[in-house]
């Protein structure tokens, strides 16, 4: 893992394309979402399905892959940004989903915006926050 | 990520239930776990399996596919326990899902509805 909360109110990290990142990616932008005041259930389902969409769809066999997590408070909403490096959305025919993934990211996000190509995925959400967050920086150490 | 998973049996009225109760966030990263809990061979004997997830305080499409298909292979004799509004109860509804799976508030509920004596019977 590269980064973690960046500044005072910001997540930035990069993480391996595996499944472990989907837990890792979720709490931590969701710590931000409760700071924030957004709807942490929702937050935590959008970072979940972007991330786990990426992991299972954006990766050939075998390939190391990135995945680029981003959540920064803006003006009454909280923005995330999921990007992998990956050769697009492909069906993965050995996934255990359901296609359920994206019509969740679009019912629990405010907006949402998919990108893709051969460069990689990126996926824009946005999600209603009561505030910007406070200035202390979020404590890092035991939460789950 | 390690799921929590404590299995019991049950004699109701109808015959023996499996009762697993879950605990932990399920997603990606251990949903196979879930999986291969509720799909052990033995509870294929069961007359129900009661799948209590009132200790799940995360779930997101990963748990819910283990779900259905679970649902899909043992029909009526699946009901999850189910905490209301909790984040299970709200991916059921934002997946529309609610209808493909019995579902039940407590054990005893779910349990009635095994046995033929639940209001949904």
């Amino acid at each position: 893992m590269a980064g973690g909360f960046s500044g005072h109110l910001e997540v930035d990290l990069e993480l391996p394309a595996r499944p472990s990142s989907v837990p890792e990616a979720r709490r931590a932008v969701t710590r931000l979402a409760r700071e924030v005041g957004a709807s942490e259930q929702n937050v935590a389902l959008g970072v979940s399905e972007a991330v786990g969409n990426a992991v299972l769809h954006a990766f050939k066999d075998e390939e190391q892959g990135t995945i680029r997590v981003r959540a920064t408070p803006k003006p009454g909403i909280l923005m995330v940004f999921i990007v992998d490096d990956g050769s697009g959305m492909a069906p993965n025919l050995e996934s255990r989903g359901l296609g359920f993934g994206i019509p969740l990211i679009t019912q629990v996000a405010r907006d949402v915006r998919f990108d893709s190509s051969d460069q990689g995925t990126s996926v824009s959400m946005s999600f209603d926050a009561a505030r910007t967050g406070s200035s202390r920086k979020p404590d890092l150490e035991g939460q789950s | 990520v390690a799921l929590e998973c404590s299995v019991d049996v049950r004699e109701a009225r109808s015959g023996a239930i499996e009762l697993v109760k879950v605990a932990g966030e399920v997603d990606l990263a251990n949903a196979e776990e879930l999986n291969a809990v509720i799909h052990a061979p033995n509870l294929a004997e069961r007359v129900g399996v009661v799948l209590d997830l009132r200790l799940v305080p995360f779930m997101d499409s990963s748990g819910l596919g283990t779900l259905l298909r679970a649902a899909q292979r043992l029909g009526s004799r699946l009901v999850l326990i189910v905490a209301p509004a909790s984040p299970v109860a709200n991916l059921l509804e934002l997946s529309r899902v609610e209808n493909m799976v019995n579902v039940a508030a407590t054990e005893e509920q779910a349990v009635g509805l095994l046995d033929g004596t639940g209001p949904d019977a």
